[in-house]
This record gives C-alpha cells, sequence and structure tokens, in this order.
C-alpha cells in the first residue's frame, strides 16, 4: 500500500539530554551537535517534564543517577504515561541487574560513564531510528483513520461487506441498493482510501479494526 | 587546642637561632611577643586577662617592696604563673615565670635597701623566705611547663586519631569520591571526541574546536581540584589555623559527598546564610567534622529506609558573633539515651558502627571552643547542632 512517506525523510532530530552534571551535560550537548543533533539539556526529570516533546524524532540520554531520583524509575513512569521515547542510558558505574532491568524495559543502551563516543551516537541514532519508525507509523495511522473518516455512513457499510468477502450482488441484497449504486461506491470507496486493490483495501480495514480494539498506539 | 598560629609563619621553631630579621618581620615592636602569646583569636579569651595577669604582678610587687622583708609576699607571684598559662605557650610562662622571679628579686633588694636600718634583726628570716618564694615560683613554672607539654602531647595524640578517623570516613565513600572525578574525566573525554568531529566536519568549525577545548580544561581543572580536596584530607598536617567561611566548608564536603548522596538518593537542601562571621579553626578540621555529620545522617537515613529522604543543612548567625550550623536528617531518630551518650566514644547505634565519628566530631567542635548537641526530630530523624565562635565583622 502506498500509505505515509518512507523514513528517509530528512526530518530534524532531536536528542534530549537529562544529567546533573553540568559539565557532563554540556560535553554530551557538544558531542550531539558535532553529529548535527539538535539538542536540549535538562539537570532534572522533574525540568525534562516541562518539555514539550516537539513532532521530531527524539532520543533521550539519561543518567540512572540523579539527587532524589533514580532513572530508571523514570523510565517506567515515562513508559506509563505513553510518552514512548527511547532511551539510552548513561552512568557511572552500574552493574548488571541495573543494565538488565533497563534493557527489559525497553532502553536502547546501557553505557558506563566514560563511554566511547561511536557507542554513544550510535545508540543515539538507533534510538532516533526507532522513533522516526514510531512517529511515521503513528503518521500513517493517522492518515488511514481520516480517510476513513472521509467516507460516507453508505461507503463504510459498503466496505465493511466487501472487506467480509461478500460480493456485489450480495452487498446489493443485504443493503437494499441497486448492482449500479454499490458499484458506484465501490468505486467511490477505493479513491477515497487510496486503495491499489481489493487486497490493499482489505489490510487497511484490517489495520482499522485493530486501531479500534486498543488506545492510540503503535500497532 | 590549636598549637600557635606563630607556627605557619616560621617563627615559633624551637632551635631555630635568632635571627635578624625575624624582629623586623613585626610592624610593632610587641607583635613579637604577641605571636607567642596563645593564637586563639582574642574573642575567645577576654583580652582584659594579660593586662589583669600583669597587673596583678606588679601589685604583688608593690605589696611585696612595702610590706617587712620577712614577709614572703613573692611567693604570691605563682599565681601570676598560674594565669598566665591561660594564654601563653611554653615559652611565654618561661618568659613570666621569669619575670615574677626577677620582680620577686628586685622586691627583696629594695626592700633590703629601705628596711636595712631598722629591720636588720629580721634579714636573715627574709633571705629563707625570699629563697622560700624563688623556690615557688619555680616549682609552679615547671608544673605549668610539664602541664603544657601534657596538653601539646594530647592534642597531637587527636590530631592522629582525627586523621585516622578522617582516612577512615574518606574509606567510606571512597565510591563517591570516584564517582565525583569520574565526571569531569568523562566530560574531557566527550569533548575531546566532539572536539575531533568539529575539526573533521565539512567544513571545520573552529569556533566550536576552541569551545571544546576550553570545556576540556575546564573539566581537568575540576578534576584536579577534587584531588586536591581529597588530598588535603588525607596528608596529616599540625592543624593550621585561619579564619574560616563555614559555609565554604559546608559546600567543599557536600561536592565530594554528592554521588554518595545520589545513590542513596538523597536529596539535601542547603540553607546557608550569607554574611555569617568567620570562624578562626583548622579548614580541615571542620570539614572533617561536617562530613562526618553528613555521612551519620546518611547512614540514618539508609538504615530507616526513610521516606523522605531528606538532609537539611542550615548555617545561620548566633548572638553575638558565632555561627551554628545544624544538620537535620529524616533517618530513624535518637532515643534520650542516645542523645545524652551518643557523642561518646566508641558508642554507636549504628550495626558497623564503630563509634568515633561522632566523638571525633565532638573534640574537633569544642577545640574550636564550640558546642555539639543532637536533638530528636519530630516525628522521627534526628538534628545535630553545632556552634562555633566566630568574629565581630561579617564574612563578605
Amino acid at each position: 500500500m502506498n500509505l505515509g512517506a518512507p523514513a528517509t525523510r530528512t526530518q530534524k532530530s532531536t536528542v534530549a539530554i537529562v544529567d546533573d552534571d553540568p559539565s557532563v551535560r554540556k560535553a554530551i550537548s557538544n558531542l550531539c551537535e558535532s553529529e548535527g543533533f539538535d539538542v536540549v539539556a535538562f539537570s532534572s526529570t522533574a525540568e525534562f517534564l516541562r518539555w514539550s516533546i516537539p513532532e521530531t524524532p527524539v532520543c533521550m540520554v539519561l543518567d540512572v543517577r540523579m539527587p532524589g531520583e533514580n532513572g530508571l524509575d523514570f523510565q517506567v513512569e515515562l513508559a506509563k504515561s505513553h510518552a514512548e521515547i527511547p532511551i539510552v542510558f548513561v552512568t557511572a558505574h552500574g552493574d548488571i541487574p541495573m543494565s538488565v532491568r533497563a534493557m527489559k524495559a525497553g532502553a536502547i543502551e546501557f553505557l558506563t560513564k566514560p563511554f566511547r563516543d561511536q557507542d554513544l551516537l550510535d545508540a543515539i541514532n538507533g534510538g532516533l531510528a526507532k522513533s522516526r519508525m514510531r512517529r511515521n507509523a503513528l503518521e500513517m495511522n493517522a492518515e488511514l483513520e481520516a480517510r476513513y473518516q472521509s467516507l460516507s455512513n453508505r461507503e463504510r457499510e459498503v466496505m465493511d461487506l466487501i472487506t467480509k468477502g461478500q460480493l456485489t450482488k450480495q452487498i446489493a441484497a443485504t443493503l437494499n441498493l441497486s448492482e449500479i449504486t454499490v458499484k458506484v461506491c465501490r468505486r467511490q470507496i477505493m479513491t477515497k482510501m487510496q486503495a491499489n486493490s481489493m487486497l490493499d483495501l482489505g489490510r487497511m480495514s484490517e489495520k482499522l479494526e485493530r486501531m479500534r480494539s486498543g488506545p492510540a498506539e503503535l500497532r | 587546642m590549636m598549637p600557635p598560629h606563630a607556627k605557619a609563619q616560621g617563627v615559633d621553631e624551637p632551635n631555630a637561632p635568632a635571627h635578624p630579621n625575624r624582629a623586623r618581620r613585626f610592624a610593632r615592636p610587641w607583635a613579637y611577643f604577641v605571636s607567642r602569646l596563645d593564637p586563639r583569636p582574642q574573642a575567645l579569651f577576654s583580652p582584659m586577662l594579660p593586662i589583669f595577669t600583669a597587673a596583678l604582678a606588679i601589685a604583688i610587687f608593690i605589696f611585696d617592696t612595702v610590706t617587712p622583708y620577712e614577709i614572703a609576699a613573692a611567693s604570691l607571684q605563682v599565681v601570676v604563673v598560674l594565669l598566665s598559662l591561660r594564654f601563653c605557650r611554653k615559652q611565654g610562662v618561661i618568659f613570666v615565670s621569669l619575670g615574677c622571679a626577677a620582680l620577686s628579686i628586685l622586691s627583696a633588694v629594695l626592700t633590703i635597701v629601705s628596711y636595712v636600718p631598722t629591720a636588720g634583726s629580721t634579714f636573715s628570716l627574709g633571705v629563707i623566705n625570699t629563697s622560700i618564694s624563688l623556690t615557688a615560683i619555680a616549682a609552679t613554672a615547671y608544673l605549668a611547663l610539664a602541664t603544657e607539654t601534657a596538653r601539646q602531647t594530647a592534642e597531637r595524640a587527636q590530631a592522629h586519631l582525627a586523621h585516622v578517623a578522617r582516612l577512615t570516613t574518606l574509606g567510606e565513600i571512597s565510591a563517591s569520591i570516584a564517582h565525583e572525578l569520574n565526571q569531569p574525566l568523562t566530560a574531557v573525554i566527550t569533548n575531546a571526541n566532539a572536539a575531533t568531529r568539529w575539526i573533521r566536519s565539512e567544513p571545520p568549525n573552529p569556533q566550536k574546536v576552541t569551545s571544546s577545548i576550553e570545556s576540556i580544561v575546564e573539566d581537568a581543572r575540576r578534576a584536579s581540584e577534587i584531588i586536591a580536596r581529597i588530598r588535603a584530607l588525607t596528608t596529616r598536617a599540625e592543624p593550621q589555623n585561619a579564619w574560616v567561611d563555614i559555609n565554604a566548608v559546608i559546600q567543599e564536603v557536600l561536592v565530594l559527598i554528592q554521588s554518595q548522596l545520589n545513590e542513596n538518593r538523597i536529596v539535601v537542601r542547603a540553607e546557608l546564610n550569607n554574611g555569617l562571621p568567620s570562624v578562626f579553626g583548622d579548614r580541615i578540621q571542620l570539614q572533617q567534622a561536617v562530613l562526618n555529620l553528613i555521612v551519620n545522617a546518611i547512614d540514618a537515613i539508609g538504615a530507616a529506609q526513610a521516606d523522605p529522604r531528606e538532609i537539611r543543612i542550615r548555617s545561620r548567625k548566633t548572638r553575638p558573633s558565632g555561627v551554628e550550623v545544624s544538620i537535620e536528617d529524616t533517618g530513624g531518630g535518637l532515643t534520650t539515651t542516645d542523645v545524652n551518650q551518643i557523642f561518646d566514644a566508641f558508642f554507636s547505634t549504628k550495626t558497623g558502627g564503630m563509634g568515633i565519628g561522632l566523638s571525633i566530631c565532638r573534640s574537633i567542635i569544642e577545640a574550636h571552643h564550640g558546642r555539639i548537641w543532637a536533638e530528636k526530630g519530630e516525628p522521627s530523624g534526628a538534628t545535630f547542632h553545632f556552634t562555633l565562635p566566630g568574629t565581630q565583622e561579617a564574612n563578605q
């Protein structure tokens, strides 16, 4: 299907750095800027939460240990709030249980300070790719939903029956319409949904079905 | 009790030969003698004491002179010698004793000169009494010197113990120190990598390269400052007394212990008042006292699994010119018995505690003529307070 743009769009990417240590914060910012990322830096997760997350792909570089809080707890909190931002952890001395916990909760990478610059940048790029994919998928979903919303009630009924595998004749009988009307409807649906084939339309319908059955999340 | 301030100026080395420059170092003629006095700031004891002592010596001298020769009023000079112990170091005591002896002899001579015609019959008795007075002064001087030596030995022993305790505490917080050093080092490496990238970028960005290198210098300096701080805490130096800003002391300790606090997820709320009087004392020892109190608070919070995990550090001015520092934790708190015994050596409420930290705190604070005490918190936790005397003028 020709849904959404491919992930190759040259979008500006943002790295959000959360570290309580000003010199480390500045250094990571510097490194990320040298790689051409937009950088925002915060001294605490509370400060980060006040930031309005942009529409561009975002990856977070988070220090595990900060005054009065724990980066791992914050990861869980952030996941609960559905703000699925990929996280790269950095820590001065992380142990295995810590890193296992972080990775299980979906962290991109768990790096020990001092880290190799390439390791950090690779991890950030990985995080951004994940964020971009997620964002594209969300956009695609939104686009699909918008197309579906543009259908009239009758067209939706017809589409429903088409995707259940009914033939024009059967649809006409079920909805008490003329075959011509159903054919016109069908063409309208294919145009509005920008579907190339019946198979394509079927896939879209399936996707819409899944989107309905759960919260507005990536599926 | 602190050894002479003069030591720092190189004036008080016992075996140093008399040097012509020595007198010139002091702008005022009496400054040399004053440098041999106990260096404790004048605010800590009555500045009237030396004057009073001198007045007493002269009064005794006059009394001794005007009374008949056989009355050994000169023996009262022992009081002067004992008083001198309150504000003099060894050499000062010797000086005062010799002065007293000289006054006794002078008074004897004067008495003899004025009384010989009338009091010839008691002359031999007078000589005996003068000898007794001189012996008494000599004996008192000897005892005073012995006391002073004992006091200095005790001081040295205490300094050793404080040093050992400092090393122990540093051992406990070594992970914190390692972390504290690792941060600037991470920044150095990262900035260096960034600088390389800025050079290699098309086109190269010299401005960014420069700022990266500036950051590297800054971070490296920070790392070396941390090392200098640790070094200062680990070297066993004679206490060096100077005017100290207690807020700076607290902040320096917080730098060393920051990551220990982070690891234990403890938030420090420091309410440090500006314009506090300076306190006179040894910076390292005061750091140690503050460090021990904070480590103690961290342990208390850790042991109690407390919530919230918070240490509140306050500093404020006390009347007329002292400072009070209080360190409040949200840990398990103290019982009434604890409050009374907590500063005793080898008393500990911690499992595995040696009971050294707080007793060292007390000896440091008391050596600085301050006071330290503990209070139960409400509903839990504990607050440790200490006061130190300071200058009249506000700092800054």
